[in-house]
């Protein structure tokens, strides 16, 4: 239902976009996954038809997004990452103007405002002015805008982000529940916990270029059998590297003078003797982690780096 | 232009929800009705006493218009400055263009919005020179000329605050930049009739002032007209470039 062709979007000279492609199909949720800057609110500007891409093309439901644009955009609904709500309406006020904006009017557009209102939770409180509103309780609204009218392709620019526990479940059961009456979700976050639990297919998104891309069962597959061991502390790299080297069935992914990220099969056996041949080298060792392989791991073998920084 | 009327129902709403409809409409009619009062009674008093060949078009409804013309420059600003502002402040206009409606039509709607309450305000107008209907009889003509002068003239001021309001996310720049171009715009015939020549010409040309007293003397050409509807398209148009820019950078 989307489909995202080499896509390229430049700020001046940042590539913030570099050739990403990706296709999501309907009652599915597809996620991106990515650090701060990696470039998934550009794409989501991109597919909606906010921004003009400088290359590559994007098609909603088969109508290009350029070409056919009014088309396209009736298909979408968006709910972006900064909160866009008019401070001086109320709950109720904000969903119908936006389904208003989308073309709904009269008996349908009530009974669309009050559906919303009900799934987001807000019906008992819809008429007072949102600037009483707490953090959790306007993302909610913003989207509750952004379904009003039924879309067949929603696009979710992390929705989540800076609510309560309990305004994040109600979103996360929503987005579900959308994909389960056929609609197309896309999905951005950098929580790693966000995708595995929600998507069923995910592209990995890094510096702009998808780093990895499949169904969440593809990609758990790809991220081995292997455990990972972060360690903080104070290093002496060539040293440790030399021995660790003496280590079989072991990867260095990441080593710096403060910390070290490891991949080892049955990492947990292997501790003692990990630590010790880094301790001989006289390392400080002040922290360490031991996970288990997931979307993480493959984001860290993949990069060297953390999702989260 | 579905969306035109639902951006214009939505802003002309919000005038009435915040201080912006009655603090403007409130100046207005203080402003306008001391002046209007005031010359009034001047104007009673001196024929009253027997002043001869006095005539109220010329004393008195030329002056008001006039005046007024003047007094919009100031309030308008305040009408047009949140249009796009606010929109951008608040993150709303990146949304909206993601909606099906185009940008010409939210620069439409929000320019009728202001209109709208631009025509409210001249309401108040019209009741005083109605006065002037009941307790004697001026010439028909030029009010009706008049009202249209003032009512063109309020169309470029706001079209021009909508394409200023589009280039901020501050009101208050809005406000004072549309303010001081209005203002400009005003002085240019002044300036224009001390210099000589060409750039005289053109600052006269340019000017609105001088296009509309054509107005309020009674005399309507087709020329003002078309000076004052490229000013309200260029605005329009402006305000649209510029909102479309915004996909660009975001
Ligand atoms: N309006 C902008 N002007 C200039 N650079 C921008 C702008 N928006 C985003 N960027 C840059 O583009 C890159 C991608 O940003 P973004 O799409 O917001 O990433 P994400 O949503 O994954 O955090 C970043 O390097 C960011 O600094
Ligand atoms: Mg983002």
């Amino acid at each position: 239902m989307i489909e995202v062709r080499d896509l390229v979007k430049k700020y001046g000279s940042v590539v913030a976009v570099d050739g990403v492609s990706f296709d999501a199909a309907a009652g599915s949720i597809f996620g991106l996954l990515g650090p701060n800057g990696a470039g998934k609110s550009t794409t989501i500007g991109c597919i909606s038809g906010l921004l003009r891409p400088h290359a590559g093309t994007v098609r909603v439901l088969g109508h290009d997004i350029v070409g056919a644009s009014t088309k396209a955009k009736k298909e979408l609904g968006v709910v972006p990452q900064e909160i866009a709500l008019y401070e001086d309406l109320s709950a109720r006020e904000n969903i119908a103007y936006w389904g208003g904006a989308y073309g709904l009017s009269g008996p349908d557009l009530k009974r669309r405002t009050d559906e919303v209102l009900a799934l987001v939770g807000l019906a008992d409180r819809a008429k007072e002015p949102i600037k009483k509103y707490s953090g959790g309780m306007k993302r909610r609204l913003n989207f509750a805008c952004g379904i009003v009218h039924e879309p067949k392709v929603l696009l979710l620019d992390e929705p989540t982000v800076g609510v309560d526990p309990q305004s994040r479940v109600n979103i996360l059961d929503l987005v579900r529940s959308q994909a389960q009456t056929g609609t197309c979700v896309l999905y951005t976050t950098h929580y790693m916990e966000e995708a595995e639990a929600l998507c069923d297919s995910l592209a990995i998104v890094d510096g702009g270029k998808v780093i990895a891309q499949g169904t969440m069962r593809e990609l758990r597959q790809r991220t081995e059998e292997r455990d990972l061991l972060r360690l903080n502390g104070q290093f002496d790299v060539p040293h440790i590297e030399k021995k660790l080297h003496d280590l079989d069935h072991i990867e260095i992914i990441q080593i710096h003078e403060t910390q070290i990220t490891i991949a080892a099969g049955q990492g947990g056996n292997r501790l003692p003797e990990i630590l010790g041949a880094i301790g001989e080298t006289g390392a400080d060792i002040r922290e360490t982690t031991l996970s288990q392989p997931n979307l993480e791991s493959l984001f860290i073998k993949l990069t060297g780096k953390e999702l989260r920084e | 232009m579905r969306s035109v009327w639902l951006i214009f129902q939505r802003e002309f709403q919000a005038y009435w929800t915040s201080p912006v409809a009655y603090v403007v409409l409130a100046m207005f009619l203080i402003l306008s009705g001391f002046f209007f009062f005031g010359e009034f009674s001047r104007f009673v008093d001196f024929s009253q006493r027997g002043g001869s060949g006095v005539d109220v078009n010329q004393m008195l409804i030329r002056p008001y218009f006039y005046t007024v013309s003047v007094m919009i420059l100031f309030l308008l600003p305040l009408v047009t400055m949140r249009l796009f502002a606010e929109e951008r402040r608040q993150g709303t206009l990146e949304v909206l263009l993601t909606t099906p409606a185009t940008e010409f039509s939210l620069v439409l709607g929000k320019f009728f919005a202001a209109l709208g309450l631009f025509a409210v305000m001249m309401l108040g107008s019209v009741v005083h020179i109605g006065l002037l209907f009941i307790f004697g009889s001026p010439d028909l003509a030029p009010v009706l000329t008049g009202f249209l002068g003032l009512f063109l003239t309020g169309a470029v001021y706001i079209a021009i605050g909508v394409l200023l309001s589009s280039l901020t996310q501050n009101q208050v720049v809005a406000a004072a930049i549309s303010f001081s171009l209005f203002l400009a715009l005003w002085l240019f015939y002044w300036i224009g009739g001390l210099t000589s020549g060409s750039l005289s010409k053109v600052l006269l040309y340019t000017s609105l002032a001088g296009h509309f007293e054509n107005f309020g003397r009674g005399v309507l050409s087709s020329s003002d007209f078309v000076f004052y509807l490229s000013w309200i398209v260029a605005g329009l148009f402006g305000a649209t470039q510029v909102v479309q820019s915004t996909r660009w950078k975001a």
